[in-house]
Formats: C-alpha cells, sequence, structure tokens
C-alpha cells in the first residue's frame, strides 16, 4: 500500500525534522543527521532539498533567514506535533517489544 | 590527439542508472562529461580515473529557462556540501560528479526520488510522447485507409512505404518507451515500499536499432526519389527537408538567443511556439500553393515520367512511326512491389493528327514479394468492381496461351461485346492491357505482349 505522505515519517524524515528543534541552516543538516545518530542515518543532498521543500510546503517548518544559499529553517508548531505523534508511535512500539521479550531482551 | 569529443548518446530521459554506469566507464577511460548539447554529448580528455556520477532530476528547471532559478542553485549548493559536483545540465536533467567512491548519494529515499523523476518527465518527454503518440496513431489509420484503397499503388510508392514505415517505427519507439518507464515506475513504487531502490531499464540497444532502420530507410527513399521519382515530388521533398532543418535551427536558435539576452522563460517559450508555428505555417502553406501552381501553370507534372523506352510500344504491335505519338510513361518501384503505367496515343495537338493509328494503354505490375502475387491478382481482378454495375461488364476467362501467360482473361460487357482490356498473370508479374476500340489483337500481337512483359 503506498506510503500516505507524512502520515508514518521515514527515519530520514524524523531526524531531519530533529534537527529542526532549533534554527539550523538546510544544509547543515547533512552533517548533523550522521552526527547525531553516529553515522546510523545519512541524509542525500537531493532528498533533504525534496523534504525541506514538502515540509515547507505541508507547514511543518518555516524559514528563518537566507544568507546567500544559506537557508535557516526552524519547527513549527504543526511540525512539532508530527513529531511527537511519531515518536509516540516508535515508543508505542518499543513498549510492544519490552513486553514480549521482556526488558533483558533490549540489552 | 584530440582532447574533446562528442557523441550521440541513445539514453531514455529517466534512465539514470544506464547513464551513470556510462558515464562512470568513460571517465575510467579517461574521458569526462562536459556539457549536454541539443544532439550530442560533450567529452574532455583527462586522466582514467575512477568517478561516481548522479543523474538526478529538477522538476522546476526548463529549456527555456536563460538561467538556472535560484531554486536550482540552491539544489545545486546541497550536492556540492556533499561532495557532488555538477558535471553537466539539460532543462530538469542535472548529472553530478564525486571522487569519493564512499560519497553519499544524492537521493537516499526511493519514494521520493520515484515522484521527483515523475515530476520531471511530466514537464519534459510525457507530454511530447503523447501528442506523438496520437499523431502516430493518427497517421497510420491514415496509412491504413489508404493501403485498403489503393494498396498495390501505395505499396509500390517509396514515398508511402518510408512514411508509413518511419511512422510504425515511431509508434513502435513511443510505445516501448513509455511502457518501459511505467513498468519501471509500478515496479520502483512496490521496491520502494520495501525501502529499496530500482534500475531503470535501458531501450538505447532498440534506439539504435529504430533509428538504423530508419536511415537505411531514408538513404533507400531519397535515391529512389532522385533517380525515379518525378520532378515535383523532387522539388517537394527537397523543399520539405530544407523546412523541416530551418525549422529545427530556428527553435533552436531563436530559444538560445532569447536565453542569451535573459529572456523570462515563459516569454521565451510563447515567442519560441509562436515564431515557430507561424513559420511552419507560412512554408509549409508556401510549399503546398507553389507547388500546386506548379502543377496547374504547366511548369512541373504531376505524372511521373520515366526516361528510356517502355518495355511495349505500339510499334512493337504495328506498323506505325512513332513520331506522331505522345508517350506518358509512369510509375514506382519498391522491394516489395513495382508498378508502370504506359499511354500511348496520337498527338492531337499535332497539325492534323491522324486519329485513325491504334492507342496502347497498360499497367505492368512487378510482383517481388511472391507472398502478395495472389492478393494483387485478385485486387487487380475486382479493381473495377464498383463500376460494373452501372456499365454492366465483367471479366470472363480466356485462353492465356497465345499471351504465354498463366491466366488470363479479359472485360466484357454483360451483352457479349468485348472491349479488348485483358487482365493477363505471368510468372512475376501482372498485366492490365487496353488496346484501343475495335482493335482486337491478333494473336502474333499476343504473342509480343507475352514475349516483351511476361516476366
Amino acid at each position: 500500500m503506498p506510503r500516505l505522505k507524512f502520515q508514518t515519517l521515514t527515519e530520514q524524515m524524523f531526524y531531519v525534522l530533529l534537527c529542526l528543534k532549533t534554527e539550523c541552516c538546510g544544509m547543515d543538516i547533512l552533517d548533523r543527521v550522521p552526527a547525531m545518530t553516529g553515522g546510523r542515518v545519512s541524509v542525500g543532498s537531493g532528498t533533504l532539498y525534496n523534504l525541506l521543500e514538502q515540509f515547507l510546503e505541508a507547514g511543518m517548518i518555516r524559514e528563518t533567514r537566507v544568507e546567500g544559499r544559506r537557508r535557516s529553517y526552524i519547527l513549527t508548531p504543526a511540525g512539532r506535533d508530527r513529531l511527537r505523534e511519531e515518536y509516540r508511535r516508535i515508543a508505542a512500539q518499543g513498549e510492544d517489544y519490552r513486553r514480549v521479550f521482556g526488558e533483558g531482551e533490549t540489552k | 590527439m584530440k582532447d574533446t569529443k562528442r557523441r550521440i548518446e541513445f539514453f531514455s530521459f529517466y534512465d539514470h542508472t544506464g547513464i551513470e554506469q556510462h558515464l562512470e566507464k568513460m571517465a575510467a577511460k579517461g574521458w569526462m562529461l562536459d556539457r549536454l548539447g541539443t544532439y550530442l554529448w560533450y567529452y574532455r580528455r583527462c586522466g582514467p580515473k575512477p568517478m561516481k556520477f548522479c543523474v538526478t532530476y529538477y522538476p522546476r528547471a526548463s529549456q527555456f529557462d536563460p538561467e538556472p532559478s535560484e531554486g536550482e542553485l540552491d539544489f545545486r549548493a546541497f550536492c556540492e556540501r556533499t561532495g557532488w559536483k555538477l558535471a553537466a545540465s539539460s532543462a530538469q536533467l542535472q548529472i553530478f560528479r564525486n571522487e569519493d567512491p564512499d560519497a553519499v548519494p544524492i537521493e537516499t529515499d526511493p519514494v521520493l526520488e520515484i515522484d521527483t523523476l515523475h515530476r520531471a518527465a511530466k514537464k519534459s518527454f510525457l507530454p511530447g510522447y503523447f501528442v506523438l503518440l496520437a499523431l502516430g496513431v493518427l497517421q497510420v489509420f491514415l496509412f491504413i485507409g489508404q493501403l485498403v484503397n489503393d494498396p498495390i499503388g501505395w505499396l509500390s510508392r517509396p514515398s508511402s512505404l518510408f512514411s508509413g514505415f518511419a511512422w510504425i517505427i515511431l509508434l513502435l519507439l513511443l510505445s516501448v518507451e513509455l511502457i518501459a518507464y511505467f513498468r519501471w515506475r509500478a515496479r520502483a513504487k512496490q521496491a520502494a515500499e520495501r525501502g529499496e531502490f530500482l534500475a531503470t531499464p535501458s531501450t538505447s540497444a532498440f534506439q539504435r536499432v529504430c533509428l538504423a532502420l530508419v536511415l537505411v530507410c531514408f538513404a533507400w527513399w531519397l535515391v529512389n526519389l532522385i533517380f525515379l521519382g518525378n520532378t515535383l515530388m523532387q522539388y517537394v521533398a527537397a523543399a520539405m527537408l530544407v523546412t523541416i532543418a530551418v525549422l529545427l535551427t530556428l527553435f533552436i536558435g531563436l530559444k538560445n538567443l532569447m536565453k542569451r539576452l535573459g529572456v523570462p522563460k515563459s516569454l521565451n517559450r510563447g515567442v519560441t511556439f509562436t515564431v515557430y508555428f507561424i513559420v511552419a505555417f507560412v512554408l509549409f502553406g508556401a510549399i503546398i500553393f507553389f507547388g500546386f501552381r506548379a502543377v496547374t501553370s504547366g511548369l512541373l507534372d504531376g505524372s511521373i515520367y520515366l526516361s528510356g523506352d517502355p518495355p511495349l510500344s505500339v510499334s512493337d504491335l504495328a506498323d506505325v512511326d512513332m513520331d506522331g505519338y505522345l508517350t506518358r510513361r509512369s510509375g514506382d518501384e519498391t522491394v516489395l512491389l513495382g508498378q508502370y503505367e504506359v499511354h500511348q496515343h496520337v498527338d492531337w495537338n499535332r497539325d492534323d493528327p491522324d486519329l485513325t493509328l491504334p492507342s496502347l494503354e497498360y499497367t505492368l505490375t512487378e510482383v517481388k514479394l511472391p507472398l502478395l502475387y495472389n492478393w494483387c491478382r485478385d485486387r487487380l481482378y475486382h479493381e473495377d468492381d464498383k463500376y460494373w454495375e452501372e456499365f454492366g461488364y465483367h471479366y470472363v476467362a480466356t485462353d492465356p496461351a497465345p499471351w504465354g501467360a498463366k491466366e488470363a482473361w479479359e472485360r466484357v460487357y454483360d451483352d457479349g461485346v468485348r472491349t479488348n482490356r485483358f487482365l493477363l498473370c505471368y510468372e512475376h508479374s501482372i498485366v492490365v492491357i487496353r488496346f484501343g476500340p475495335d482493335r482486337t489483337p491478333t494473336p502474333e500481337q499476343m504473342a509480343v505482349v507475352g514475349e516483351k512483359l511476361g516476366k
């Protein structure tokens, strides 16, 4: 079944939004995501560019500053809500896992 | 040793996998992509080195943009940040290179990649392909109509056969391209749901074969036109080719000129298309107008005159002086069929023409593809069916032996009056011959016909 837009966030979407809790230049996200995830997750430049456009269009982020080619963004309340929903969904998954396998299995 | 190279590349717009692999091979051989031209790709010599290429798409770009837009420059800056340098671009198509073999790809989300490519496709090749597909279907239906009405004439005319063949090839090419793209898109979307990327299909070998076939047919048509075509067709074909070249040059030249002058893309697009359609209308209109004028004024004749003596003349059948005769010999020939018509009659424009002299008319159909023989014979047998009821005549079988033929029929009126029109079937040819009224051929004349026209 096709993925409904932003109904669930991909890992890359999740971390891009997470990076924008505080004002951040779009291009810097390219470095921040791998740093935040210990290199586990990377976002391609084309993917990031398109994601930022789509998040802007959906009102999940807003542009705060433009300095030459450097555009900065920050999460909007709508984006924050969406991120929180996603966190809850992932946390619920974690809860379910722990309930099934027990706390010891998470190590 | 040359430091630059130009190549015609056969890649579909969507085939980013094929383009990337090709450019990586070229770089390994020491050729780096420099720029994308309208028809050619330009390379410059570099030391052979491993290089990663990434083909991506910027849907909002246009071939009419005077400069890359701010958004496009932002996009490129993003790519540069991760080591991807722009190698070349052409409207939506953006090609980047990176020396780092472990560089993070530009696209890391397959769903977004498919979506971006489709948005670019809708602004680039898809609309044009669908318009051409509709035109191609219309053309093929027109050809089928002509084929049904005058199949032998149609299959004997190189221009009909060439244009029909070229449209069928184009239709095939467009269908394969569109099917390949939409099939890939459907499968790629399924793969994307699993988080996987799917390589794009390549149709470059098929494109090459199609182009080669069309070029061979074009060359063959050109040779036929030069050596066998009538003067009017030669002029019209030359004017058409020049017009097409002028229109292409005008479109590209005007578009590029306005880009250099910094004209906004919407204005550039509007002016280029308007001028293109006006000039096309004027030039094609002029060809039709002057062609028509040339025929009606007698400057050029639309009949296809062939040089040399016809295979059978009145003088072969009767003791006459050909000086007082007019001979019109026309015909066309393809690899499938050849059809020639010969009309010989007294020149009525001369002073005191002798109207008692015999005339001769015949149509010689040469069947080169044996499969078509029976079909051609049946077509010729029934070609006047629609007039039979009105004029009340029909074919009756007659003895083929005097003609040296396999089969022979004579057309007679329903009341038994002979018309002196015969349908004769030989090994590889079919002859419809019409002698003048009251000029029933003698056995000697029949033998001459068989000897001269029977193949």
